[in-house]
């Protein structure tokens, strides 16, 4: 049954889309279309598509793929660190903090080496980004 | 006789130790920054363009070309080892290139992709020698009509090249369109689908939908996955070199790979994404070997590569003959070439030959440099597949995050793209592919513009997509593809032929 | 050797922007204390662009701080705008100012957060360039009048090709309608690059373009050009009338300054103005300018802010009249 999830998210996204597109915008002539009319018709044509792909998948499921929550967080947590400290600290800080985030889901991993990880990190972004490339990034904050 | 003292003239220019040792500096750069995700050609070109004002204009051509196919060369890189492609093109790459790598050959892939890139590349100088002012006129003949319909051709193309089938590829190619209509539509001025996000007003950034859900959904699949790395235990060359059979297999597609990608190279603004994608697709027909297509395949990296390098070099052909940039990146090269006076336009061949000439030898000697370069760095970079993927992955994250945030310095950008890779990792879970969905959202705006602009100029006519002949052809060759992808030939000959779902007349 | 002089100044400005202390503002003759920033509201690449970075060359020279151009392209050029109007008033941050997003995009979008006049002091005037009427060859007209007689005997037959919906060629080009009676059909594209595109492979018959990229074709005959938009002949087009010659009242010019939030210490601005009228006069950049086709016209600063101001005024009634 779970594997109708996915035909269904994309069912979703056309309706959503043909909807707003005839809810918000003029979809003109033929003559001269207006902004609606392309993503209508695209946005119907996915619907389309994707009830036949759910009907399929109801007679013969492709099987899915089992998710891994601990990695989609720790993914998650050093991405999120990275946005929210980045305009308080500076790139470099926020560079340390989402290697830690990132590497906290892993046991094996000891903390000793995560830290010597995130601040190697930190360096080589400085190295590459800041000194090599000359990307005007803000290294950190305040200084 | 002519094309002879035009390559003598090519050759004086280009084969000085000065053009050459700039020639290097620029492949050699391109390669390292087109190997850092979210960072393309484009970022590299600019980076270098003030640079280029001290130089003469040969020399500032010949170094920043040297980046752009060096940095396409090196986002397969990071295609093969970790499923990131660099550029749209290399997204192709990673189909076949990431699951030879896990299967611990990531060095025969590497190895594959530097030859076939090199005889890509071979080939399109040598198109550029033979034809240049010949498809110079060529792209004139395409109207907005047969850009609809070769952008129809390259997303069905797309959509065949999807391992859980035609009808999925669809699925997505279709949503990558949608997603491309966000922002401000350019035929009306009118804003859509961003629901009031001022940063959503030119639209989805490329790089953010393409580091989200190959990127950091690629992450979530493989942070907690093997424990043992990929790579193979030995660093021999010898390793790395394919089997005597894959040369021999690869032949075919290397040439058919090559002359689809001269062919797209030429259409401004389609280049090389167009080109891998159908390159790809055909070969995935054609092929004695297609049903390992997409399981680690050397002709799904061979295909991909030799097309996408042929059009990086008849891509300047449009650019310089017309005057017409197919993408900013090309847009910068001009910028350099303006810089010192000089219009890019029907008369640079005749005006600055030394110029063209020049700069189309040092394709030669640029595409050996990145084939010297490379086969050794192969060591290095499958030595880098041994890191433990805990020491890996964080790194990996926080690249992607600078590298979007580097862009536009924009924090919205980085929480878009973990919106995407969350998008990716669901879709990925249920067998949705995201290469599609990428060509979709690239191809989308266009194929959008030029439908409509098709439209307004046969005045509400939708015939003139058929009436005109090349349109005609192109969609026709569509409609074959989509039916041979969608309707198996065994089941044909079974008489099981009635499965054709309805959709395939939709594309027509 | 370029090179490493550039890697080397690259290593400097990087320690630099770590090492200045953010207050501590001297004597005005401290200016500029760190590297400053050009934002500019095209990709990079265009014609805009270049003189930005041309201009960011000579300033670094001649002022001894890295002048550095930062392109902000998007939302007709307001991204750039706006970024300025929120920068610190103290001369490190610099824009080229240009036509859209100070005449045409306020009045275009009402949600434009910042007022053009009141908000920004308009430093110096670079020079403009003007807009052209282009036909196909295959018409077979090589005057303005035949044209306006053929458009009027067959209306919405012709197609003419602009840079975009509310782009300056298409808001001229209606008022060209509104003026002349001759109706044409309009055909949006996405900057001038695919529409000369187009109008070479004979899609579009018609453009409004500016005139300097579209010289090459000229001379080659493949782009016959019937007026200009300036207010007198332009020298790269001497045998070509103006609108106002024959009679229409139309008149554009796509201008380029240099424009700072306001509140700039009288002193800072009067050095930057002072430095880049040097630039200008600098033999490179004449030459360099004239093959780009820029007009130009000696102005103060205080002229230049009037002429921004009129300017806003006069496109304001040619804009709504273009998007309704």
């Amino acid at each position: 049954m779970t594997s109708q999830i996915g035909p269904l998210l994309m069912l979703g996204a056309g309706l959503g889309f043909a909807i707003a597109a005839v809810a918000t915008l003029d979809p003109g002539s033929a003559r001269r279309m207006g902004p609606g009319a392309f993503p209508l018709l695209v946005g119907a044509a996915l619907t389309l598509l994707a009830a036949i792909t759910l009907v399929r998948n109801l007679r013969a499921p492709m099987d899915w793929h089992r998710p891994d929550p601990l990695a989609v967080l720790a993914v998650l947590g050093g991405a999120v660190a990275f946005a929210f400290f980045t305009p308080l600290l500076g790139v470099l800080p926020a560079a340390v903090l989402s290697v830690l985030a990132t590497s906290s889901v892993v046991r094996e991993f000891r903390w000793p080496w995560k830290f010597v990880l995130a601040f190697s990190v930190a360096a080589g972004v400085w190295l590459v980004f800041i000194a090599g490339l000359g990307i005007p990034l803000t290294a950190i904050r305040g200084l | 006789m002519e094309l002879l003292s035009n390559l003598a003239l090519g050759f004086t220019t280009a084969a000085t130790l000065f053009n050459l040792s700039y020639c290097f500096v620029g492949v050699f750069l391109g390669t390292f920054i087109g190997v850092l995700p979210g960072v393309g050609p484009l970022a590299a070109v600019a980076m270098l363009l003030p640079v280029s004002f001290y130089l003469p204009p040969v020399t500032a051509l010949v170094m920043l070309a040297g980046v752009y196919y060096g940095a396409e060369y090196g986002g397969s890189i990071a295609s093969i080892l970790l499923n990131i492609p660099g550029t749209p093109s290399a997204s192709v790459t990673c189909l076949d290139g990431y699951p030879m790598a896990r299967e611990g050959r990531a060095g025969v892939a590497l190895f594959a992709t530097a030859i076939a890139s090199f005889f890509g590349g071979i080939v399109g100088v040598t198109v550029m020698v033979l034809l240049a002012p010949a498809l110079a006129a060529f792209a004139l003949l395409f109207g907005p009509a047969e850009y609809f319909s070769v952008m129809v051709l390259s997303l069905v193309a797309a959509s065949v090249v999807s391992t859980s089938g035609a009808l999925r590829g669809l699925n997505m190619v279709c949503l990558g369109i949608l997603l491309g209509t966000v922002g401000i539509d350019i035929n009306s001025g009118v804003t859509r689908f961003t629901g009031g996000v001022q940063e959503l007003r030119d639209g989805v950034s490329l790089v953010v939908v393409a580091m989200g859900l190959f990127g950091i959904s690629e992450v979530m699949v493989s942070a907690r996955g093997a424990t043992r790395s990929y790579a193979t235990e030995t660093f021999s060359l010898h390793h790395f070199l394919p089997t005597v059979a894959e040369w021999v297999s690869s032949i075919g597609p290397a040439i058919r790979g090559s002359a689809v990608g001269s062919f797209f190279g030429t259409l401004p603004g389609t280049g090389q994404t167009v080109a891998s994608f159908v390159g790809y697709a055909v070969e995935k027909r054609v092929s004695r070997n297609r049903d390992n297509f997409g399981k680690g395949a050397i002709e799904g990296v061979v295909v991909p590569e030799s097309a996408n390098n042929a059009a990086a070099q008849t891509a300047f052909i449009p650019t310089l003959t017309l005057g017409i940039p197919g993408s900013t990146t090309m847009a910068l090269m001009l910028g350099a070439l303006m810089i010192h006076g000089i219009t890019p336009g029907p008369r640079l061949i005749a005006e600055h030959p030394h110029l063209f000439w020049g700069l189309v030898v040092s394709f030669l000697f640029g595409n050996l440099f990145l084939l010297i370069l490379n086969i050794p760095l192969i060591n290095l970079w499958v030595r880098l597949l041994r890191v433990p993927h805990y020491f890996l992955y964080p790194t990996v994250v926080v690249l992607i995050c600078v590298g979007v945030y580097s862009i536009d310095n924009s924090i919205f950008d980085i929480w878009m793209t973990l919106f995407f890779g969350v998008i990716g990792y669901l879709l990925r879970l249920f067998r949705f592919e995201p290469a599609p969905l990428l060509i979709g959202f690239v191809l989308g705006p266009m194929m959008e513009e030029f439908f409509r602009r098709a439209m307004l100029l046969s005045r509400g006519d939708p015939m003139v997509f058929l009436e005109r002949p090349g349109s005609a052809a192109l969609l026709g060759a569509a409609a074959i593809l989509l039916v041979a992808a969608v309707v198996p030939i065994k089941s044909l000959l079974a008489g099981a032929g009635f499965r054709r779902p309805a959709h395939a007349d939709e594309h027509e | 050797m370029t090179t490493r002089r550039d890697i080397l100044s690259a290593t400097v400005i990087a320690l630099g922007l770590g090492l200045s202390p953010g207050a501590g503002v001297l004597a005005d003759t401290a200016w500029p204390e760190k590297p400053v920033r050009i934002l500019v509201s095209f990709p990079p690449g265009g014609a805009s662009d270049l003189v930005a970075r041309l201009l960011a060359e000579k300033l670094s020279a001649s002022l001894g701080q890295k002048f550095v151009v930062e392109n902000k392209p998007g939302a007709a050029g307001t991204v750039a705008a706006t970024a300025l109007q929120g920068a610190a008033p103290d001369g490190h941050t610099l824009m080229l100012s240009n036509l859209t997003p100070f005449n045409v995009a306020p009045t275009r979008f009402p949600d434009t957060p910042y007022d053009p006049v009141a908000d920004f002091d308009h430093i110096t005037y670079i020079g403009a360039v003007h807009l052209g009427l282009f036909v196909a060859p295959s018409l077979e007209i090589d005057d303005l009048e035949t044209f306006i007689e053929a458009a009027k005997a067959a209306p919405g037959k012709f197609e003419y090709g602009s840079s975009g919906v509310g782009s300056w060629g298409h808001i001229i080009a209606e008022r060209f309608v509104d003026v002349t009676g001759a109706e044409l059909f309009h055909i949006p594209y996405k900057g001038s690059g695919p529409m000369r595109l187009d109008f070479r492979a004979g899609v579009v018959p018609t453009i409004f373009d500016a005139v300097p990229q579209n010289l090459p074709s000229v001379e080659e005959g493949s782009a016959v050009p019937l007026a200009v938009t300036a207010t007198q002949r332009i020298d790269t087009l001497p045998n070509v009338p103006t609108f106002t010659e024959m009679g229409y009242d139309i008149v554009a010019e796509n201008w380029l300054g240099v424009s700072t939030p306001t509140g700039v210490p009288a002193q800072v601005r009067e050095k930057l103005d002072a430095a880049l009228q040097e630039a200008m006069m600098s033999d490179d950049v004449v030459a360099q300018f004239d093959t780009w086709g820029l007009v130009r016209e000696p102005m103060t600063s205080a002229e230049f802010s009037e002429f921004v101001a009129a300017q806003f005024a006069a496109w304001k009634p040619l804009v709504a009249a273009a998007m309704d």
